[in-house]
């Protein structure tokens, strides 16, 4: 799944914050080196601070992170990607295999499954799960399995059953219709629901029952797979959730853990400092200060996603976006690594194409990595036939190189970018005028609105926009950039590009590693030569745990930073 | 008196009516979408899935439609579903409510209860150093933004001297009804919620009284010998509290409401911060409630402050 991460507010009274940590912070203690960890022991409680509350506990439903976050800790999937490379790894399936033609997915459970209840897991709440996913009317998972042999069926009431997955004791065998190779990873993270508690809302003749308004989706049965069961849920307060015994990877060492609120980013850092949180992951401006303190711990890793500009190519009055001599020219005119450095401290990368640098799929090999340049983009401007006006803005044929630059408000780093690329931008004989719309406005602007020329086609109305992707654990990018997304879906830059539909489609029906790799490698340079957008960068997740929790194994996919919480625990 | 207070609640229907239709018209026609802003960015959501979820939430109802099916189910006090939380609306507010009116109250008393007295303490000794003071602090506590105080308060007695904790209600783990761990927490909030309300009282005191005593019947009462603190505190503090009454008019409805930016920065669970995100997510269900909600307090609470001038000036009855 991929979803925005909006901050809200609390950075915009930054300039106060930072002159009163300023006056305090000269008291703080400087950071020291973390010491030995010691023998772990059994016991205490951690508590993970999060901006926002969780929405909805039913993966079915869910579209948010802290929702995932804590449904995360209490159901399990059959595989889990790796945390390093965002390759497929065991989790309740012992073994898993992908056919070649990519229609054929096969699952060995593990021996011994069982629910914390004490009632066994098998193959049918797997299948459950899917059933209950395709008869939902709230959902956005379906694609994870309306490719399955007879999944649409069953979700419409014209199948009593789904005729693609076979459970054959242990053994879980997955028939899709056609060749799915990012199948084996969506279809497999996806967690699973106790068929013994929501069993009841389904019926196999009556395709209007579902499972959307089941209490237990915001009050979930203390029946986990997870490390942890569920306990209880103050809204907007806390949710805690204890220790599952009968955890499939051991008990955990932790008796509790809990995902407390806490909406405003000052406070939430000096929740951290004072051990009220143990666990937060913190926006780019209070990284210098939490770095300071001697208690913490810190964790920075590229998370799979990045902030980008996005040329809209069919807008009325910017055609020049359809020149790729001018797209390149906006890349190499604006200092990336500067921006990292500025926002991020320097914990991040600058990104030249789709796929994240960390994943198994990508190769840098063969990709320009566009150095920032400003004469060279002035060239690149000039050989497109443009000439520098009286006001210093190039121009051809009474079009000027001039364009309004979207993004959203409520998020400082963007609203940086926005400002930096405006300026150097106007170096270059570009003009960006800056505009801000709240953030549901401007998805609106991307996805609804229509270009007066070009709307027919797809166009929308704005010049170009910066936002940002989250992205999967799968390289999969179908949704994104397949030309058939150009209307109505996420391909809201109307990019159209049949090599890179190509490597899209080899990407879904090639399943060998290697084949799927070299799929990716192709479609990474086409859009490395194209740019589409100016690729932007991806920011470091920014951890900071309080150093009394130790076990920590963070990465990039995955469980992310709650990889091996069975193995975490509270020193002494 | 009967008569008078069932005009002034026929009254109110209309009003209530008007706001929901006009909060109800501000929200649709405002841009962005609640479905559209939910899958943005989630990869490989389908067409049919966003129709589904429209017609789930009712967005593929006509406007006129939305609004009356809406009205129906406020009759029978159904505020809906959250389109975010898939939680009964009417829940919500019960579990946001009575933190929100617990904040509120305890820092409504030390608003009127330090900002009164202040007010005339100063009046009294008008030009003396005790009213400099209170005149300042009149201007600095409007002037000073809540969220700064919040964030001084937090930096200060939570992070550096540890004195109280940083947000929450409280300290995970402990008893809900451990009372020594649950003022630790209500009182930064608290104070930073009153500072506003001490300042304003203080200097709308300070005002009003000074401008009774020097009135004809203050001068009456001192010359039939009274004493001065029978003048002050039964002739003079009577009629000063009017404007207080009035000021007090509209408060049951913010009240209720929350205040967002204490919530936000103290973590407190209450009503603004929840309002501010259906808000910011197009979560129509829960604003429509908040606005029928606190609109119909505001119009109780103006009709209540009617009523309470008609108790202190007779001649408003008529």
């Amino acid at each position: 799944m991929g979803s925005f991460r909006s901050y809200y507010a609390g950075v915009k009274f930054l300039a106060v914050f930072a002159l009163l940590a300023l006056v305090i912070g000269a008291c703080s203690p400087s950071a020291a080196p973390q010491t030995s960890a010691g023998t772990p022991v059994a016991g205490g409680r951690v508590i993970v601070g999060s901006f926002a509350d969780a929405k909805v506990l039913n993966p079915i439903l869910n579209n948010d992170v802290p929702s995932q976050d804590v449904l995360n800790r209490l159901y399990e999937s059959l595989v889990q990607t790796d945390t390093k490379t965002g390759q497929p790894m065991p989790r309740l399936a012992e073994k898993f295999d992908a056919s070649p033609d990519g229609k054929t997915f096969t699952f060995t459970l593990r021996d011994g499954l069982v629910w914390s209840d004490g009632t066994p897991f098998s193959g049918d709440d797997f299948k459950f799960t899917v059933q209950a996913t395709m008869r939902s009317k709230a959902t956005t998972r379906k694609s994870n399995f309306q490719d399955i042999v007879g999944a649409t069926d069953y979700g419409s009431g014209k199948a009593t059953d789904i005729a693609g997955i076979v459970i054959n004791g242990k053994t879980i065998t997955v028939n899709f219709a056609k060749a799915s190779c990012p199948a084996l990873v969506n279809m497999g993270t996806f967690r699973i629901l106790p068929k013994s508690v929501f069993g009841k809302y389904l019926d196999a003749n009556d395709a209007t029952k579902n499972l959307d308004n089941a209490p237990e989706n915001t009050s979930p049965p203390p029946v986990a797979m997870g490390a942890f069961v569920f306990k209880e849920w103050k809204p907007n307060d806390h949710i805690t959730l204890v220790r599952n015994d009968k955890f499939f990877l051991g008990k955990p060492l932790l008796d509790e853990w809990v995902y407390k609120i806490v909406p405003d980013g000052n406070a939430l850092a000096a929740a951290e400092k004072t051990g009220e949180v143990d666990y937060v992951t913190v926006e780019p401006p209070y990284l210098e200060d939490l770095k300071k303190q001697s208690n913490l711990s810190f964790f920075s890793y590229l998370s799979p996603g990045y902030t980008f500009i996005g040329w809209n190519e069919l807008h009325s009055g910017n055609e020049f976006f359809q020149d790729k001599n001018v797209r390149q020219a906006l890349t190499y005119g604006l200092d990336m690594q500067q921006v990292i450095d500025k926002i991020y401290l320097g914990e991040g990368k600058k990104m030249v194409a789709h796929t994240p640098p960390i994943s198994w799929a990508y190769n840098a090999a063969g990709l320009n990595t566009y150095n920032f340049d400003a004469a060279k983009a002035e060239q690149l401007i000039q050989a497109s036939g443009y000439t520098k006006g009286a006001d210093g803005i190039y121009q051809k044929g009474g079009q000027k190189l001039e364009f309004d630059l979207w993004t959203h408000p409520d998020n400082p780093t963007r609203v940086t970018l926005q400002q930096v690329a405006v300026e150097q931008y106007k170096k270059i004989g570009v003009n960006a005028i800056p505009k801000q719309e709240a953030f549901p406005a401007l998805v609106d602007r991307l996805t609804k609105s229509k270009d007066a020329k070009y709307g027919d086609q797809g166009g929308h109305d704005f010049g170009a926009v910066i936002i940002g992707w989250s992205l999967t654990d799968d390289p999969d990018a179908y949704s994104i950039w397949h030309s058939s997304q150009a209307a109505g879906g996420l391909d809201f830059i109307g990019y159209k590009n049949p090599a890179v539909d190509k490597a899209l489609e080899d990407g879904r029906t090639l399943c060998g590693t290697d084949q799927r790799k070299a799929a990716y490698q192709n479609f990474d340079k086409q859009l490395n030569d194209d740019q589409p957008y100016n690729f932007g960068f991806a920011g470091n997740t920014l951890l900071f745990v309080n150093k009394r929790v130790q076990g920590l194994a963070p990465g990039s996919f995955g469980l992310r930073g709650f990889t091996d919480l069975q193995k975490w625990w509270i020193q002494q | 008196m009967g008569r008078f207070i069932l005009r002034r609640l026929l009254q109110g229907i209309p009003t209530l009516f008007g706001v929901t239709l006009i909060s109800f018209a501000l929200w649709r026609f405002s841009p962005g979408d609640p479905v559209s802003r939910l899958v943005f960015g989630a990869q490989n959501v389908t067409a049919e899935e966003i129709a589904a979820l429209r017609h789930f939430y009712g967005l593929d109802q006509s406007l006129p439609e939305q609004y009356l099916s809406w009205l129906g189910r406020i009759a029978h006090l159904d505020f809906g579903q959250s389109f975010l939380y898939h939680r009964p609306v009417t829940d919500m507010i019960m579990s946001a409510l009575p933190n929100t009116l617990q904040l509120a109250l305890v820092s409504l008393t030390i608003a009127l209860v330090i900002g009164i007295p202040l007010g005339v303490i100063a009046a009294r000794s008008r030009g003396s150093f005790i009213d400099q003071v209170v005149r300042v602090f009149g201007v600095a506590g409007h002037a000073i933004p809540s969220f700064w105080f919040g964030y001084l308060f937090i930096l200060v007695f939570a992070v550096q001297f540890g004195l109280f904790p940083v947000g929450g209600m409280l300290t995970i783990g402990k008893s809900e009804l451990d009372v020594a761990d649950r003022l630790r927490h209500l009182v930064g909030p608290a104070i930073a919620l009153s500072l506003a309300g001490i300042a304003n009282y203080s200097r709308l005191m300070r005002t009003e009284t000074l401008d009774i005593l020097g009135q004809d019947f203050i001068r009456a009462a001192q010359a039939k010998g009274l004493r001065p603190r029978t003048v002050l505190y039964v002739h003079a503090l009577r009629n000063a509290l009017l404007p207080i009454i009035t000021a007090l008019g509209g408060l049951l409805a913010v009240l209720v409401s929350g205040s967002l930016v204490i919530e936000q920065v103290f973590a407190w669970p209450g009503m603004g911060r929840m309002i501010y995100e259906a808000a910011v997510s197009k979560d129509y269900p829960i604003v429509m409630a908040a606005v029928f909600i606190s609109g119909f307090l505001l119009v109780i609470s103006y009709i209540a402050r009617d009523i309470a001038y008609g108790v202190a000036d007779p001649r408003v009855r008529r």
